[in-house]
């Protein structure tokens, strides 16, 4: 086989290998525990959905959050700070430059901070809108973590996975 | 058309005699034989296809995510078989076509199972990165090549942010984007590269043109603004202007050293002045000019003009008036707006359309006679 036909099989390969490594780096990355479970919240009540996705932000106004990184809760600022997330699962946010938190992972806060979104199917859309609306219900995102990579796992309804939430509590006016 | 009748009225006429007039009759009815045959598969197929579009879409969420991403990795890679296999044709370039929308949908797959947040520009540019050694070996029809000149383009469009925010110390944002139709242009108008990629080399130099005619022309809306820049954006401003006149000098060094395809002084003169008519309303501060503005697009549209007829392109030519024609009435507009409102304003402004249309079919057929003769 001459040089021409070699380049030009490597060159319609390409595509399949290159999308084919982009999921095993995905599935490796999501082959560990996840490192930590992120409290979520709708961020604009008047249009929670776009399209298919969920749009959301991560619900940090719980927990410790360093002075220095307070512009995180409204967004910005997430190139100086790191979520810090203990051995134990709890979590805080702080500036890049504290070496003294006892972390077991430093998340960047890239991919955590303003506005976020997570597909969901068409005819499901409607009833996690209206969850993520209702005061008091808890919904989550798993992270998953190596090093600087992150990427997002289920989302939670009250622990439950939100296939599993929806399934098991019915809208009201699908209830008998 | 009813073929029999027309056969029988150019008989008649004297156009065809009759053996001539029974043989079209036979060599249509053989080449038309099948044709319903085929029509029918056709739309059986297209029945399936939609089918099968259908079910998959219904149950999409029913469908585990690895056998999505199975299916999609066989297609994709069926589809570059199948076009390693496929000889020139234009079968060939729509498997190349096929091949960069699966990869882009395979992409978005990816995005969608595995939930992935990265910005556009991202997986754009992985799109760019792994579809153009494939559309470089095998894509050769034009609008083939113009698919991916416009994925070029959005990616770039999508990366101006991060960019133009990863540049902003060195001042050299505007240089670079400045740079791109020129090297764009410089490549597709290289004799090597045409050589050996001549429907690409042509592509890419077009490609970089009309960018280049599309911002500049974009960029006279920056007359209307109040401009009052500070020294930072001016910092920005002058490397881009620069950078766009060492371009449209290099082109036109390497085009006298026959380096580059040969092209008419006009095209020069349109590369010289673009980055100067893009920096012009910005270097220095003014409450607006709009009829500077317009006259300053009327006078770059010329050379568009001038250019096409001095590279026999009448359809840019006439493009080129119209457009002219068009902005004169929209400086009407803005400088006698008030006008419109009287009834001698309403007469005037008739007048001046009609006038407007009629000058220019004058114009675009007397330089088409021009061209003819020439």
């Amino acid at each position: 086989m001459n040089k021409g036909k070699i380049l030009a099989m490597l060159a319609v390969l390409l595509p399949t290998l290159a999308l084919a490594g982009l999921i095993v780096q995905k599935e490796s990355l999501r082959s560990q525990p996840p490192v930590v479970r992120l409290p979520i919240t709708g961020y604009d009540p008047r249009d929670l959905l776009y399209g298919h996705y969920l749009q959301f932000r991560f619900d940090f106004a719980g927990e410790p959050v360093a002075p220095a990184c307070q512009p995180v809760l409204q967004g910005g600022m997430a190139e100086q700070c790191r979520l810090c997330v203990t051995a134990s699962g709890a979590y805080s946010v702080i500036p890049v430059e504290d070496k003294t938190a006892d972390c077991a992972y430093r998340l960047p806060l890239t991919h955590l901070t303003g506005v976020r979104k997570y597909f969901i199917p068409e005819d499901a859309a409607p009833e996690l809108d209206r969850l993520l609306r209702q005061p008091g219900l808890v919904m989550a995102v798993d992270i998953f973590a190596s090093g600087d990579a992150v990427t997002y796992g289920g989302l939670y309804i009250t622990g439950e996975p939100w296939r599993d939430y929806l399934r098991n509590h019915p809208p009201p006016d699908q209830q008998q | 058309m009813n073929l029999s009748a027309a056969l029988r009225r150019w008989q008649h006429e004297g156009l065809v005699d009759t053996a001539t007039a029974e043989r079209i009759a036979v060599f249509e009815a053989q080449r038309g034989s099948g044709r319903f045959g085929r029509a029918v598969i056709g739309l059986g197929s297209l029945a399936i296809l939609l089918g099968i579009g259908a079910v998959v879409g219904a149950n999409w969420d029913a469908i585990p995510a690895w056998f999505k991403l199975t299916m999609h990795s066989a297609i994709t890679l069926g589809l570059g078989i199948a076009l390693l296999r496929t000889p020139r044709s234009t079968a060939r370039d729509v498997l190349a076509f096929l091949l960069m929308g699966a990869t882009l949908t395979f992409l978005a797959l990816i995005g969608q199972v595995y939930q992935t947040q990265s910005p556009l520009w991202q997986p754009m540019l992985f799109w760019l990165v792994v579809v153009t050694p494939f559309m470089l070996t095998f894509a050769r029809h034009l609008m083939v090549i113009a698919v991916w000149c416009i994925g070029f383009a959005v990616t770039l469009m999508a990366g101006a942010e991060p960019l133009t925010k990863w540049l902003e110390h060195t001042n050299l944002a505007l240089a670079f984007f400045a740079a791109i139709p020129y090297l764009l242009i410089g490549m597709g108008q290289s004799l090597a590269f045409r050589r050996r990629l001549p429907e690409w080399g042509l592509a890419l130099a077009v490609f970089g043109t009309v960018a280049l005619m599309l911002t500049t022309s974009h960029a006279q809306i920056l007359w209307h603004m109040n401009a009052s820049l500070s020294l930072d954006d001016m910092h920005q401003i002058k490397p881009g202007l620069v950078t766009g006149l060492l371009g449209a000098a290099s082109l036109f060094l390497l085009r006298r050293n026959s380096k580059l395809v040969a092209q008419p002084i006009s095209y020069d003169i349109l590369l010289a002045i673009s980055p100067v008519l893009v920096s012009l309303p910005l270097l220095f501060s003014h409450g607006g000019m709009p009829v500077v503005g317009a006259l300053f697009f009327m006078g770059y549209w010329l050379v568009i003009a001038w250019m096409g007829l001095q590279t026999g392109r009448q359809g840019l030519f006439n493009l080129a008036v119209v457009i002219i024609a068009l902005r004169l009435v929209v400086v009407y507009v803005e400088v006698f707006g008030s006008l419109l409102q009287t009834g001698v304003g309403l007469i005037i402004s008739g007048a001046l359309l009609i006038a407007l249309v009629l000058g220019s079919r004058r114009i675009i057929k007397q330089f088409a006679h021009k061209q003819v003769s020439l």
